[in-house]
Protein backbone atom coordinates (compact mmCIF):
# COMPACT_ATOMS: atom_id res chain seq x y z
CA UNK A 1 0.00 0.00 0.00
CA UNK A 2 2.63 2.64 0.96
CA UNK A 3 5.89 2.49 -1.67
CA UNK A 4 9.00 4.23 -0.64
CA UNK A 5 11.81 3.65 -3.53
CA UNK A 6 15.47 5.53 -3.39
CA UNK A 7 14.12 8.43 -1.39
CA UNK A 8 16.79 11.44 -1.62
CA UNK A 9 17.02 14.51 0.14
CA UNK A 10 19.12 16.77 1.13
CA UNK A 11 18.53 20.91 2.33
CA UNK A 12 22.36 21.57 2.03
CA UNK A 13 24.45 21.14 -1.21
CA UNK A 14 26.31 17.85 -0.28
CA UNK A 15 24.86 16.96 3.35
CA UNK A 16 22.01 14.51 2.17
CA UNK A 17 19.79 13.57 5.31
CA UNK A 18 17.94 10.88 3.11
CA UNK A 19 19.78 8.42 0.94
CA UNK A 20 18.48 6.02 -1.41
CA UNK A 21 16.08 5.07 0.97
CA UNK A 22 13.57 2.19 0.06
CA UNK A 23 10.82 0.38 2.01
CA UNK A 24 6.75 -1.07 1.65
CA UNK A 25 3.99 -0.68 4.09
CA UNK A 26 1.42 -3.50 3.51
CA UNK A 27 -2.22 -2.59 3.96
CA UNK A 28 -2.83 -3.25 7.74
CA UNK A 29 0.47 -3.16 8.91
CA UNK A 30 2.44 -1.31 11.87
CA UNK A 31 5.90 -0.14 11.35
CA UNK A 32 8.40 1.68 13.55
CA UNK A 33 10.48 4.27 11.82
CA UNK A 34 13.58 4.69 14.44
CA UNK A 35 16.73 6.35 14.72
CA UNK A 36 19.01 9.01 16.23
CA UNK A 37 17.63 12.45 16.50
CA UNK A 38 17.81 14.47 13.00
CA UNK A 39 18.14 11.02 11.32
CA UNK A 40 15.38 11.65 9.04
CA UNK A 41 12.49 10.19 10.79
CA UNK A 42 10.12 13.45 10.36
CA UNK A 43 11.43 13.77 7.00
CA UNK A 44 10.10 11.21 5.25
CA UNK A 45 6.64 11.20 7.07
CA UNK A 46 6.65 14.64 6.09
CA UNK A 47 7.45 13.55 2.34
CA UNK A 48 4.11 10.84 2.51
CA UNK A 49 1.77 13.86 4.17
CA UNK A 50 3.59 16.22 0.99
CA UNK A 51 4.59 19.07 3.38
CA UNK A 52 8.62 18.36 1.78
CA UNK A 53 9.10 17.23 -1.41
CA UNK A 54 12.24 14.65 -2.13
CA UNK A 55 15.09 15.62 -4.33
CA UNK A 56 14.54 11.94 -6.22
CA UNK A 57 12.70 8.79 -5.54
CA UNK A 58 9.12 7.97 -5.56
CA UNK A 59 6.37 7.72 -3.12
CA UNK A 60 3.04 5.65 -3.80
CA UNK A 61 0.25 5.24 -1.33
CA UNK A 62 -2.77 3.18 -3.08
CA UNK A 63 -3.97 5.17 -5.80
CA UNK A 64 -1.86 7.86 -5.96
CA UNK A 65 1.89 8.73 -6.44
CA UNK A 66 2.47 11.35 -4.08
CA UNK A 67 5.21 12.69 -5.50
CA UNK A 68 3.82 13.63 -8.61
CA UNK A 69 0.43 14.94 -7.41
CA UNK A 70 -0.38 18.10 -8.17
CA UNK A 71 -0.87 20.64 -5.07
CA UNK A 72 -4.95 20.84 -6.02
CA UNK A 73 -4.77 17.23 -5.13
CA UNK A 74 -3.10 17.86 -2.03
CA UNK A 75 -5.69 17.71 0.11
CA UNK A 76 -7.38 15.13 -1.24
CA UNK A 77 -4.54 12.76 -0.34
CA UNK A 78 -4.11 14.12 3.44
CA UNK A 79 -8.19 12.83 3.99
CA UNK A 80 -6.93 9.56 3.35
CA UNK A 81 -4.16 9.99 5.62
CA UNK A 82 -3.55 10.15 9.57
CA UNK A 83 -1.33 12.31 11.04
CA UNK A 84 -0.34 12.55 14.76
CA UNK A 85 2.68 15.02 16.22
CA UNK A 86 4.11 15.49 19.16
CA UNK A 87 3.39 18.68 19.98
CA UNK A 88 -0.47 17.49 19.34
CA UNK A 89 -1.26 20.31 17.40
CA UNK A 90 -4.58 21.05 18.49
CA UNK A 91 -6.48 24.20 17.79
CA UNK A 92 -6.74 25.94 21.60
CA UNK A 93 -9.73 27.96 20.88
CA UNK A 94 -11.73 24.75 19.41
CA UNK A 95 -12.62 22.28 22.18
CA UNK A 96 -11.71 18.57 21.87
CA UNK A 97 -15.73 18.12 19.73
CA UNK A 98 -14.69 20.50 17.16
CA UNK A 99 -10.64 19.93 16.82
CA UNK A 100 -11.92 16.38 15.60
CA UNK A 101 -15.08 17.56 13.92
CA UNK A 102 -12.86 20.66 11.90
CA UNK A 103 -11.35 17.30 9.63
CA UNK A 104 -14.76 15.50 8.98
CA UNK A 105 -16.42 19.85 7.91
CA UNK A 106 -13.72 20.26 5.25
CA UNK A 107 -14.17 17.27 4.14
CA UNK A 108 -17.68 17.97 3.16
CA UNK A 109 -19.34 15.81 5.80
CA UNK A 110 -22.99 16.21 6.54
CA UNK A 111 -23.41 17.45 10.42
CA UNK A 112 -25.48 14.08 11.11
CA UNK A 113 -22.22 12.51 9.76
CA UNK A 114 -19.92 14.64 11.76
CA UNK A 115 -21.78 14.22 15.25
CA UNK A 116 -21.92 10.29 14.96
CA UNK A 117 -18.36 10.03 14.00
CA UNK A 118 -16.81 12.23 16.15
CA UNK A 119 -18.96 10.33 19.05
CA UNK A 120 -17.89 6.96 17.58
CA UNK A 121 -13.82 8.16 17.85
CA UNK A 122 -14.20 10.36 20.85
CA UNK A 123 -15.73 7.17 22.50
CA UNK A 124 -12.97 5.03 21.07
CA UNK A 125 -10.12 7.19 22.49
CA UNK A 126 -11.93 7.20 25.79
CA UNK A 127 -12.84 10.73 26.10
CA UNK A 128 -16.36 11.19 25.20
CA UNK A 129 -17.16 12.83 28.85
CA UNK A 130 -14.55 15.52 28.38
CA UNK A 131 -16.04 16.18 24.34
CA UNK A 132 -16.87 19.76 25.63
CA UNK A 133 -13.44 20.75 27.03
CA UNK A 134 -10.65 22.86 25.24
CA UNK A 135 -6.92 21.30 24.35
CA UNK A 136 -5.67 24.06 27.73
CA UNK A 137 -8.30 21.85 30.26
CA UNK A 138 -7.06 18.24 29.07
CA UNK A 139 -3.85 16.42 29.94
CA UNK A 140 -1.15 15.62 27.58
CA UNK A 141 -2.23 12.08 27.31
CA UNK A 142 -5.39 13.41 26.62
CA UNK A 143 -4.04 15.96 24.06
CA UNK A 144 -2.76 13.09 22.45
CA UNK A 145 -5.88 10.86 22.20
CA UNK A 146 -8.05 13.78 20.73
CA UNK A 147 -5.65 14.29 18.21
CA UNK A 148 -5.23 10.80 17.57
CA UNK A 149 -9.14 11.28 17.20
CA UNK A 150 -9.04 13.58 14.78
CA UNK A 151 -6.17 12.01 12.60
CA UNK A 152 -8.87 9.31 12.10
CA UNK A 153 -11.79 11.06 11.54
CA UNK A 154 -11.91 10.23 7.70
CA UNK A 155 -10.68 6.39 8.01
CA UNK A 156 -7.57 7.00 6.66
CA UNK A 157 -5.65 4.59 4.92
CA UNK A 158 -2.36 5.16 6.98
CA UNK A 159 -2.14 6.68 10.38
CA UNK A 160 1.21 8.81 10.54
CA UNK A 161 2.83 9.12 14.17
CA UNK A 162 5.31 11.39 15.01
CA UNK A 163 7.21 10.82 18.24
CA UNK A 164 3.40 10.57 19.75
CA UNK A 165 4.87 9.45 22.93
CA UNK A 166 7.72 12.39 22.78
CA UNK A 167 5.65 14.45 25.74
CA UNK A 168 3.98 12.39 27.60
CA UNK A 169 5.52 9.75 30.97
CA UNK A 170 5.39 6.19 30.78
CA UNK A 171 2.26 5.58 31.95
CA UNK A 172 0.63 7.78 29.61
CA UNK A 173 2.86 6.88 26.89
CA UNK A 174 2.10 2.51 27.32
CA UNK A 175 -1.72 3.63 27.20
CA UNK A 176 -1.16 5.33 24.34
CA UNK A 177 0.59 2.84 22.74
CA UNK A 178 -1.71 0.47 22.97
CA UNK A 179 -4.73 2.50 21.49
CA UNK A 180 -2.51 3.16 18.58
CA UNK A 181 -2.67 -0.71 18.72
CA UNK A 182 -5.93 -1.29 18.69
CA UNK A 183 -6.65 0.91 16.06
CA UNK A 184 -3.98 -1.16 14.06
CA UNK A 185 -6.38 -3.87 14.73
CA UNK A 186 -9.04 -2.61 13.24
CA UNK A 187 -7.52 -2.71 10.26
CA UNK A 188 -5.76 1.17 10.15
CA UNK A 189 -1.93 0.88 8.55
CA UNK A 190 0.29 2.42 11.03
CA UNK A 191 3.86 4.05 10.52
CA UNK A 192 5.61 5.27 13.82
CA UNK A 193 8.74 7.30 14.18
CA UNK A 194 10.33 7.55 17.61
CA UNK A 195 13.86 7.32 18.91
CA UNK A 196 12.50 5.86 22.42
CA UNK A 197 14.48 3.17 23.03
CA UNK A 198 11.88 1.93 25.98
CA UNK A 199 8.90 1.90 23.88
CA UNK A 200 10.83 0.33 21.10
CA UNK A 201 11.27 -2.62 23.50
CA UNK A 202 7.64 -2.81 23.95
CA UNK A 203 6.41 -3.02 20.71
CA UNK A 204 6.80 -6.24 18.47
CA UNK A 205 6.59 -4.80 15.24
CA UNK A 206 8.73 -4.57 12.43
CA UNK A 207 11.43 -1.68 12.65
CA UNK A 208 12.78 0.38 9.95
CA UNK A 209 16.72 1.79 11.28
CA UNK A 210 17.49 4.64 9.69
CA UNK A 211 21.00 5.68 10.12
CA UNK A 212 23.43 8.13 8.22
CA UNK A 213 20.29 9.05 5.75
CA UNK A 214 19.92 5.36 4.93
CA UNK A 215 17.48 2.48 6.43
CA UNK A 216 19.74 0.03 7.79
CA UNK A 217 18.02 -2.51 9.18
CA UNK A 218 14.68 -3.61 8.44
CA UNK A 219 13.34 -6.55 11.79
CA UNK A 220 10.04 -7.82 11.37
CA UNK B 1 -25.13 24.84 2.45
CA UNK B 2 -23.34 23.66 4.96
CA UNK B 3 -20.09 24.90 3.67
CA UNK B 4 -21.49 28.45 3.95
CA UNK B 5 -22.37 27.87 7.64
CA UNK B 6 -18.68 26.89 8.04
CA UNK B 7 -17.93 29.55 6.66
CA UNK B 8 -19.31 31.87 8.30
CA UNK B 9 -18.35 30.59 11.90
CA UNK B 10 -15.21 30.51 10.70
CA UNK B 11 -15.36 34.37 9.54
CA UNK B 12 -16.55 35.32 13.20
CA UNK B 13 -13.84 33.25 14.82
CA UNK B 14 -11.53 34.74 12.91
CA UNK B 15 -13.06 38.94 13.45
CA UNK B 16 -13.25 37.62 17.03
CA UNK B 17 -9.84 36.22 18.06
CA UNK B 18 -8.24 40.00 17.20
CA UNK B 19 -11.96 42.41 16.83
CA UNK B 20 -9.80 45.62 17.95
CA UNK B 21 -7.68 45.34 15.09
CA UNK B 22 -11.29 44.42 12.82
CA UNK B 23 -13.14 47.29 14.47
CA UNK B 24 -9.92 49.49 13.81
CA UNK B 25 -9.82 48.93 10.47
CA UNK B 26 -13.49 49.48 9.56
CA UNK B 27 -12.83 52.74 11.13
CA UNK B 28 -10.18 53.51 9.17
CA UNK B 29 -12.11 52.55 5.94
CA UNK B 30 -15.52 54.09 7.29
CA UNK B 31 -13.07 57.44 7.51
CA UNK B 32 -10.59 57.49 4.22
CA UNK B 33 -14.62 56.38 2.04
CA UNK B 34 -15.94 59.59 4.22
CA UNK B 35 -13.07 61.60 2.88
CA UNK B 36 -13.66 60.12 -1.09
CA UNK B 37 -17.38 60.24 -0.61
CA UNK B 38 -16.97 63.90 0.43
CA UNK B 39 -15.00 64.92 -1.94
CA UNK B 40 -17.57 63.16 -5.17
CA UNK B 41 -20.08 65.10 -3.30
CA UNK B 42 -17.84 68.01 -3.62
CA UNK B 43 -17.35 67.88 -7.44
CA UNK B 44 -20.99 66.71 -7.86
CA UNK B 45 -22.44 70.19 -6.76
CA UNK B 46 -19.76 72.16 -8.33
CA UNK B 47 -20.22 70.12 -11.28
CA UNK B 48 -24.00 71.37 -10.88
CA UNK B 49 -23.34 74.58 -9.81
CA UNK B 50 -21.46 74.91 -12.77
CA UNK B 51 -24.31 73.74 -15.16
CA UNK B 52 -27.21 75.73 -13.38
CA UNK B 53 -24.77 79.04 -13.98
CA UNK B 54 -24.12 78.11 -17.28
CA UNK B 55 -28.23 77.64 -17.92
CA UNK B 56 -28.72 81.31 -16.22
CA UNK B 57 -25.80 83.45 -17.72
CA UNK B 58 -27.96 84.17 -20.72
CA UNK B 59 -26.35 87.59 -22.79
CA UNK B 60 -28.57 90.79 -22.67
CA UNK B 61 -28.27 92.70 -25.72
CA UNK B 62 -29.74 95.99 -25.12
CA UNK B 63 -30.95 98.04 -28.51
CA UNK B 64 -30.38 101.48 -29.04
CA UNK B 65 -33.89 103.47 -28.42
CA UNK B 66 -33.94 104.66 -31.99
CA UNK B 67 -33.08 101.89 -33.75
CA UNK B 68 -34.85 101.32 -37.06
CA UNK B 69 -36.30 98.50 -38.14
CA UNK B 70 -33.96 97.64 -40.67
CA UNK B 71 -31.02 97.68 -38.81
CA UNK B 72 -32.80 95.85 -36.17
CA UNK B 73 -33.85 92.69 -38.99
CA UNK B 74 -29.86 93.31 -39.65
CA UNK B 75 -28.95 92.28 -35.91
CA UNK B 76 -31.74 89.64 -35.32
CA UNK B 77 -30.29 88.04 -38.80
CA UNK B 78 -26.36 88.24 -37.43
CA UNK B 79 -27.31 86.85 -33.79
CA UNK B 80 -28.79 83.98 -35.30
CA UNK B 81 -26.50 82.89 -37.53
CA UNK B 82 -24.14 82.91 -34.97
CA UNK B 83 -23.18 79.44 -34.45
CA UNK B 84 -21.96 80.08 -30.58
CA UNK B 85 -25.78 81.29 -29.83
CA UNK B 86 -27.93 78.60 -29.19
CA UNK B 87 -31.23 80.75 -28.93
CA UNK B 88 -32.08 84.25 -29.61
CA UNK B 89 -35.38 85.57 -28.01
CA UNK B 90 -36.61 89.18 -28.25
CA UNK B 91 -37.55 91.25 -24.95
CA UNK B 92 -39.87 93.90 -25.82
CA UNK B 93 -39.76 96.95 -24.09
CA UNK B 94 -43.51 96.36 -22.55
CA UNK B 95 -41.98 92.58 -21.68
CA UNK B 96 -39.14 94.20 -19.57
CA UNK B 97 -41.50 96.35 -17.69
CA UNK B 98 -43.38 93.42 -17.02
CA UNK B 99 -40.78 91.11 -15.97
CA UNK B 100 -39.53 94.36 -13.47
CA UNK B 101 -42.82 94.20 -12.13
CA UNK B 102 -43.09 90.93 -11.65
CA UNK B 103 -39.34 90.82 -9.78
CA UNK B 104 -40.14 94.05 -7.82
CA UNK B 105 -43.85 94.23 -7.29
CA UNK B 106 -45.89 97.25 -8.85
CA UNK B 107 -45.96 99.48 -5.86
CA UNK B 108 -42.22 99.83 -6.07
CA UNK B 109 -42.27 100.82 -9.66
CA UNK B 110 -45.21 103.18 -9.11
CA UNK B 111 -43.40 106.19 -8.93
CA UNK B 112 -41.52 105.13 -12.88
CA UNK B 113 -43.40 107.25 -15.47
CA UNK B 114 -43.57 105.80 -18.87
CA UNK B 115 -41.10 103.04 -19.99
CA UNK B 116 -37.39 103.66 -19.68
CA UNK B 117 -36.40 100.07 -20.23
CA UNK B 118 -35.12 99.80 -23.46
CA UNK B 119 -35.54 96.47 -25.80
CA UNK B 120 -33.12 94.16 -26.08
CA UNK B 121 -32.23 90.43 -27.47
CA UNK B 122 -31.67 87.63 -24.49
CA UNK B 123 -29.20 85.28 -25.57
CA UNK B 124 -28.68 81.47 -24.74
CA UNK B 125 -25.29 80.38 -25.34
CA UNK B 126 -23.50 76.98 -26.41
CA UNK B 127 -22.12 75.49 -23.49
CA UNK B 128 -18.22 75.12 -25.07
CA UNK B 129 -18.71 79.13 -25.60
CA UNK B 130 -17.79 79.35 -21.26
CA UNK B 131 -14.39 78.00 -21.79
CA UNK B 132 -11.46 80.45 -21.92
CA UNK B 133 -11.20 83.68 -24.16
CA UNK B 134 -13.86 82.95 -26.51
CA UNK B 135 -16.80 84.32 -23.97
CA UNK B 136 -14.95 87.96 -24.13
CA UNK B 137 -14.32 87.71 -27.97
CA UNK B 138 -18.00 86.95 -28.44
CA UNK B 139 -19.40 89.76 -26.19
CA UNK B 140 -16.94 92.17 -27.56
CA UNK B 141 -18.04 91.16 -31.50
CA UNK B 142 -21.77 91.78 -30.85
CA UNK B 143 -21.05 94.98 -28.87
CA UNK B 144 -19.58 96.42 -32.26
CA UNK B 145 -23.13 95.60 -34.37
CA UNK B 146 -24.72 97.92 -35.01
CA UNK B 147 -27.93 99.19 -32.96
CA UNK B 148 -26.08 97.62 -29.67
CA UNK B 149 -26.51 99.92 -27.30
CA UNK B 150 -25.25 98.08 -24.74
CA UNK B 151 -24.39 94.28 -23.57
CA UNK B 152 -25.06 92.49 -19.97
CA UNK B 153 -23.12 89.67 -19.31
CA UNK B 154 -21.62 87.76 -16.48
CA UNK B 155 -17.94 88.51 -16.76
CA UNK B 156 -16.06 85.16 -16.65
CA UNK B 157 -17.92 84.00 -13.27
CA UNK B 158 -18.76 80.16 -15.14
CA UNK B 159 -15.19 80.46 -16.78
CA UNK B 160 -13.88 80.96 -12.91
CA UNK B 161 -16.24 78.47 -11.47
CA UNK B 162 -15.18 75.59 -14.24
CA UNK B 163 -11.38 76.31 -13.27
CA UNK B 164 -12.98 75.58 -9.77
CA UNK B 165 -14.38 72.41 -11.03
CA UNK B 166 -11.60 71.37 -12.78
CA UNK B 167 -9.48 71.75 -9.71
CA UNK B 168 -11.88 69.67 -7.36
CA UNK B 169 -12.38 66.76 -10.03
CA UNK B 170 -8.59 66.56 -10.65
CA UNK B 171 -7.75 66.52 -6.84
CA UNK B 172 -10.45 64.11 -5.98
CA UNK B 173 -9.29 61.47 -8.35
CA UNK B 174 -6.17 61.52 -6.85
CA UNK B 175 -7.39 61.40 -3.26
CA UNK B 176 -9.52 58.99 -4.75
CA UNK B 177 -6.81 56.66 -6.04
CA UNK B 178 -4.91 57.18 -2.41
CA UNK B 179 -8.07 56.06 -0.61
CA UNK B 180 -7.89 53.14 -2.73
CA UNK B 181 -4.77 52.31 -2.29
CA UNK B 182 -4.77 53.20 1.98
CA UNK B 183 -7.99 50.88 2.14
CA UNK B 184 -6.37 47.85 0.49
CA UNK B 185 -3.49 48.09 2.21
CA UNK B 186 -5.10 48.76 5.91
CA UNK B 187 -7.37 45.97 5.26
CA UNK B 188 -4.22 43.62 3.98
CA UNK B 189 -2.80 44.68 7.10
CA UNK B 190 -5.26 43.34 9.20
CA UNK B 191 -6.19 40.15 7.88
CA UNK B 192 -1.89 39.43 7.42
CA UNK B 193 -2.28 40.36 11.44
CA UNK B 194 -5.29 37.47 11.74
CA UNK B 195 -3.16 34.87 9.16
CA UNK B 196 0.07 35.38 11.40
CA UNK B 197 -1.53 35.01 14.84
CA UNK B 198 -3.91 31.93 13.09
CA UNK B 199 -0.81 30.16 11.65
CA UNK B 200 -1.62 26.84 13.29
CA UNK B 201 -5.03 26.87 12.08
CA UNK B 202 -4.10 27.29 8.73
CA UNK B 203 -0.95 24.67 9.22
CA UNK B 204 -3.99 21.87 11.01
CA UNK B 205 -6.64 22.62 8.28
CA UNK B 206 -4.35 22.32 5.66
CA UNK B 207 -2.79 18.84 7.56
CA UNK B 208 -6.45 17.16 7.75
CA UNK B 209 -7.24 17.90 4.20
CA UNK B 210 -8.74 21.41 3.95
CA UNK B 211 -8.36 22.90 0.05
CA UNK B 212 -7.07 26.73 -0.40
CA UNK B 213 -10.61 28.05 -0.70
CA UNK B 214 -11.35 26.19 2.55
CA UNK B 215 -8.73 28.17 4.29
CA UNK B 216 -9.01 31.54 2.15
CA UNK B 217 -12.33 32.19 2.31
CA UNK B 218 -13.82 33.04 5.72
CA UNK B 219 -10.56 35.26 5.04
CA UNK B 220 -11.99 37.04 2.08
CA UNK B 221 -15.13 37.61 3.61
CA UNK B 222 -13.14 39.09 6.19
CA UNK B 223 -11.89 41.84 4.31
CA UNK B 224 -15.26 41.82 2.14
CA UNK B 225 -17.50 42.75 5.56
CA UNK B 226 -14.21 45.02 6.03
CA UNK B 227 -14.81 47.15 2.98
CA UNK B 228 -18.82 46.95 2.93
CA UNK B 229 -19.21 48.01 6.79
CA UNK B 230 -16.55 50.72 6.56
CA UNK B 231 -18.29 52.02 2.97
CA UNK B 232 -21.94 51.17 4.38
CA UNK B 233 -21.34 53.91 7.68
CA UNK B 234 -19.23 56.14 5.51
CA UNK B 235 -22.02 56.77 3.31
CA UNK B 236 -24.72 57.22 6.03
CA UNK B 237 -22.87 60.09 7.76
CA UNK B 238 -22.22 61.69 4.47
CA UNK B 239 -26.06 61.18 3.38
CA UNK B 240 -27.28 62.25 7.08
CA UNK B 241 -24.71 65.13 6.71
CA UNK B 242 -25.78 66.08 3.49
CA UNK B 243 -29.14 66.05 3.97
CA UNK B 244 -29.03 67.97 7.15
CA UNK B 245 -26.45 70.68 6.16
CA UNK B 246 -28.30 70.77 3.08
CA UNK B 247 -30.11 75.01 3.09
CA UNK B 248 -28.87 76.20 6.01
CA UNK B 249 -25.86 77.82 4.14
CA UNK B 250 -26.40 76.40 0.40
CA UNK B 251 -28.20 73.98 -1.27
CA UNK B 252 -26.47 70.10 -1.59
CA UNK B 253 -27.45 67.64 -4.07
CA UNK B 254 -26.79 64.64 -1.95
CA UNK B 255 -25.16 61.32 -4.07
CA UNK B 256 -28.17 59.62 -5.41
CA UNK B 257 -28.56 55.96 -5.14
CA UNK B 258 -26.36 54.32 -7.83
CA UNK B 259 -23.23 56.67 -6.79
CA UNK B 260 -24.11 55.15 -3.30
CA UNK B 261 -24.33 51.42 -4.28
CA UNK B 262 -21.17 52.51 -6.42
CA UNK B 263 -19.33 53.38 -3.50
CA UNK B 264 -19.78 50.33 -0.99
CA UNK B 265 -19.29 47.91 -4.23
CA UNK B 266 -16.14 49.05 -4.44
CA UNK B 267 -15.44 49.77 -0.87
CA UNK B 268 -16.46 45.51 -0.82
CA UNK B 269 -14.18 44.89 -3.74
CA UNK B 270 -11.17 46.71 -2.34
CA UNK B 271 -11.78 44.76 1.24
CA UNK B 272 -11.64 41.15 -0.76
CA UNK B 273 -8.34 42.64 -2.82
CA UNK B 274 -6.78 43.82 0.20
CA UNK B 275 -7.47 40.18 1.58
CA UNK B 276 -6.45 38.22 -1.26
CA UNK B 277 -3.36 39.92 -1.31
CA UNK B 278 -2.60 39.41 2.15
CA UNK B 279 -3.42 35.81 2.01
CA UNK B 280 -0.90 35.41 -0.91
CA UNK B 281 1.37 37.37 1.15
CA UNK B 282 1.38 35.81 4.91
CA UNK B 283 0.57 32.32 3.55
CA UNK B 284 1.93 30.12 0.76
CA UNK B 285 -1.85 28.67 -0.66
Amino acid sequence: MLIVRNLSKSYKAGEPILRDVSFELNRGEMAVLTGPSGAGKSTILKMIYREERPDSGEIKLDQYNVTKIRPYQIPRLRRHLGVVFQDFKLLPERTAWENVALALEVAGKSRRQISSRVTELLRLVGLLQRSGNYPHQLSGGECQRVAIARALANQPLLLLADEPTGNLDRENSQSLLELIREINIQGCSVLMATHNVDLLAALPYRKLYLKNGMVTESIE
Amino acid sequence: MRFIFIFIRETIRAITSKYWSFIGSVLTVFLASLLAASFALIIKNTGLAVEKLKAQASIEVYLKADIDSLTQEYLHGNLVANKAILNVKYISKDMALERLKVTFGEDMLSGIVGNPLPASYELTLEPLVYDGDYYQRLVDSIKALPGVDDVGYVPAAVAKLKNVFTIVAVLGFFIGILVILACGFIIGNTIGVSVANRHLTFYVMRLVGASNSFVRIPYLLMGLLIGLIGTVLAMLVLQIGANSFSGTIIPIVSLDSTEVWSFIIAGGLIGLMGSHLALHRYIDL
